[in-house]
């Protein structure tokens, strides 16, 4: 793994302390990275799943994008998965589970400032935004 | 403790080391020390360094002036001197960033410089010792006059070696040695018309010139093709393909036999077609073929691999100019980085041709965007996008899967004739800067863009942006880093 890539899974083991941290190198000095355990809030079923994604090996130039969810992921008041961003049927790469991916692209993203930790921190934001939009939507 | 080495006197012999200098560092190096006063003035530079196996670079990094009579002052055995505490602070600096310490002051004159017997001897008497303090970096003196630069580097193994060229990255590539330069020799007769544009000067030092061109397609071909005909002496040229009967018509002297039409023909069996694949001329291959037509003893490195490795991009980062011709993301990005890590300055140049949803043409522009360490870099001004980046970066059944919105796969529109243009900007460009013969600047930016059906042409000031990590003169940025730090490349 790069120094980057190294220093980006360390700052997520930093910002999700107490979740677990899988990651199995892409051979090319990125990483592939699960974290475990994430609650997603009231709008989906199962609330909790693990987040998984790719640190690519010239991150973080590379945005982080997408991210891969719970394969069985599903919305609690039984609307179709809004797609995109959200399509299942997906594998996530370097670990072949099954899974819901989450494609969240950042046009804006600076890698100056951008970090893997702070994607997946507004990547667990946009999940509990649904709630509040389903909420609002009522 | 280990020993120190034993330093040799300089001499003439030792391998001379060059030193590279972005513009604003050596315009605010030439403000300090020529403020028109003649007096002595002293500074420090940091610079990061590149080793490869032809030579040793220096890249200015950074520029810490000494306050007259404060940092600078009279000294006992030198007419001036450095106090202790200014050298203390920067070697450390140095030595914590993994810079070389290059300790500077000015002498009068003009187009030769070196030091005095004084100087040498405080050489003699310090640096071994800042070289215990530099922990494996070398140290060094520079002396400057205007128009000329001397340098005497210490080096861990004990080594000391003179600066023998400097390059200075303005919009015209300066370069200065300690004396003046030796005539150049006769042009021979094939440069005759050529070179009363830029002189013999122009010529001798357009083939001591080593020019990397990234992409041997469309574009890049012609430009390989016009460098070597303009008597540039090496050539790097990097491409992962293979000739395909629907480049030959954007790439010169190609020939159906380079594609293997007669395999690769749609209708013939498909392990045909695979063999022919594979049986054609690596695009580079042929850029070797066209340079080596043009200047039969060119250098040209045929480097079939994608520029985004590790050893690839390697190839690259002791050339004196690059040529962007590939349009991926990717080799955006590792362009920029060479541009700003190493201090090569370089253009991107490219054409497009944009088609609407129903297959309608809109506009058809080529573009031309010189990139130098202080000019205003491809990620300032978003031309990277790091979505793209991703993309590229996954391979192609990965990224094929986590399609699931129709994409265009079409292949991208284009035209000789289209590329025509670009190409010859850019190569314009280069031979113009490199040959000091470029005008001032253009008050309205270097960034052009020329859009072919409506005839226009639109030029931009590049934006830079302070807290960028290549172009940025912040502490973590790679710029002037060269060897210490690593490029946006698999496997670095």
């Amino acid at each position: 793994m790069t120094p980057d890539v190294e220093k980006g899974i360390a700052e997520i083991q930093h910002a999700f302390a107490g979740h677990g941290v899988e990651t199995v190198e892409t051979g090319d000095g990125g990483a592939y990275v699960i974290v475990a355990d994430l609650d997603l809030g009231p709008a989906f079923v199962p609330r909790s799943s693990w987040i998984g994604f790719t640190l690519p090996y010239n991150y973080p130039l590379a945005d982080v994008y997408p991210h891969f969810a719970c394969p069985d992921l599903a919305t609690a008041d039984g609307t179709p998965l809004p797609t995109p961003p959200l399509n299942s049927g997906q594998s996530m790469p370097g670990f072949n589970r099954p899974a819901t991916m989450v494609s969240r692209r950042s046009p804006r993203w600076n890698p100056a400032h951008d970090t893997a930790a702070l994607k997946l921190m507004r990547i667990i934001g946009w999940f509990a935004e649904q709630a509040a939009q389903t909420r609002a939507a009522a | 403790m280990k020993p120190r080495p034993q330093f040799l006197p300089a001499s003439a012999e030792a391998e001379a080391w060059q030193l590279v200098l972005p513009e604003e560092l050596a315009d605010a190096l030439d403000a300090h020390l020529f403020p028109g006063d003649e007096d002595e003035h002293g500074a420090v530079i940091s610079a990061g360094m590149v080793r490869t196996s032809r030579g040793v670079r220096l890249l200015a990094r950074e520029l810490f002036v000494a306050s007259d009579g404060v940092d600078f002052v009279p000294g006992r055995k030198a007419y001036r001197r450095l106090t202790p505490q200014f050298v203390n602070d920067h070697i450390r600096h140095c030595r914590d960033e993994r810079l070389v310490y290059l300790a500077v002051h000015n002498h009068h004159g003009h187009g030769s410089v070196g030091f005095s017997e004084p100087d040498l001897r405080s050489h003699e008497r310090g640096y071994p010792a800042l070289l215990d303090i530099a922990k494996g970096m070398p140290v060094g003196a520079l002396v400057l006059a205007h128009g000329a630069l001397a340098g005497d580097i210490w080096t861990p193994e004990g080594t000391r070696h003179p600066i023998g060229e400097t390059v200075i990255l303005r919009r015209n590539v300066e370069r200065i040695y300690p004396l003046p330069a030796a005539a150049p020799p006769d042009r021979a007769e094939i440069d005759d018309r050529q070179a009363r544009v830029y002189g013999n000067a122009g010529q001798d030092l357009l083939g001591r010139l080593k020019v990397g061109v990234i992409g041997a397609g469309g574009v890049g071909l012609p430009i390989v093709a016009f460098l070597a005909r303009l008597g540039v002496g090496h050539l790097v040229v990097i491409d992962p393909e293979r000739v395909e009967i629907t480049n030959l018509p954007r790439l010169p002297e190609s020939t159906r036999r380079d594609a293997m039409s007669w395999l690769t023909t749609p209708g013939r069996p498909l392990a045909l077609q695979r063999l022919g694949g594979r049986l054609a001329t690596p695009k580079v291959r042929l850029a070797k073929r066209v340079a080596r037509r043009a200047r039969k003893n060119s250098i040209v490195d045929a480097v079939r691999g994608d520029i985004a490795d590790v050893d690839v991009a390697q190839q690259l980062i002791d050339c004196d100019y690059l040529f962007l011709a590939a349009d991926t993301h990717t080799a955006r990005s590792i362009f920029n980085a060479l541009v700003h890590q190493y201090l090569v300055p370089g253009v991107q140049v490219g054409s497009h041709v944009a088609v609407g949803g129903d297959g309608d043409i809109g506009k058809i522009a080529s573009v031309l965007r010189p990139v130098t360490p202080d000019g205003g870099c491809l990620w300032c001004n978003e031309l990277i996008r790091p979505d793209k980046l991703t993309d590229e970066s996954l391979p192609a059944a990965v990224r094929r899967a986590q399609r699931y919105l129709p994409m265009e796969d079409a292949p991208a529109p284009s035209v000789i004739t289209l590329n025509a243009r670009g190409v010859a900007d850019a190569t314009d460009h280069f031979m113009l800067a490199v040959t000091g013969l470029l005008e001032s600047s253009e008050t309205n930016g270097d960034f052009r863009r020329y859009e072919t059906r409506a005839d226009k042409l639109r030029t931009s000031i590049p934006r830079r942006s302070p807290d960028c990590r290549e172009c940025g003169t912040h502490a973590s940025s790679i710029r002037a880093r060269g060897d210490g730090a690593r490029l946006p490349v698999r496997g670095a």
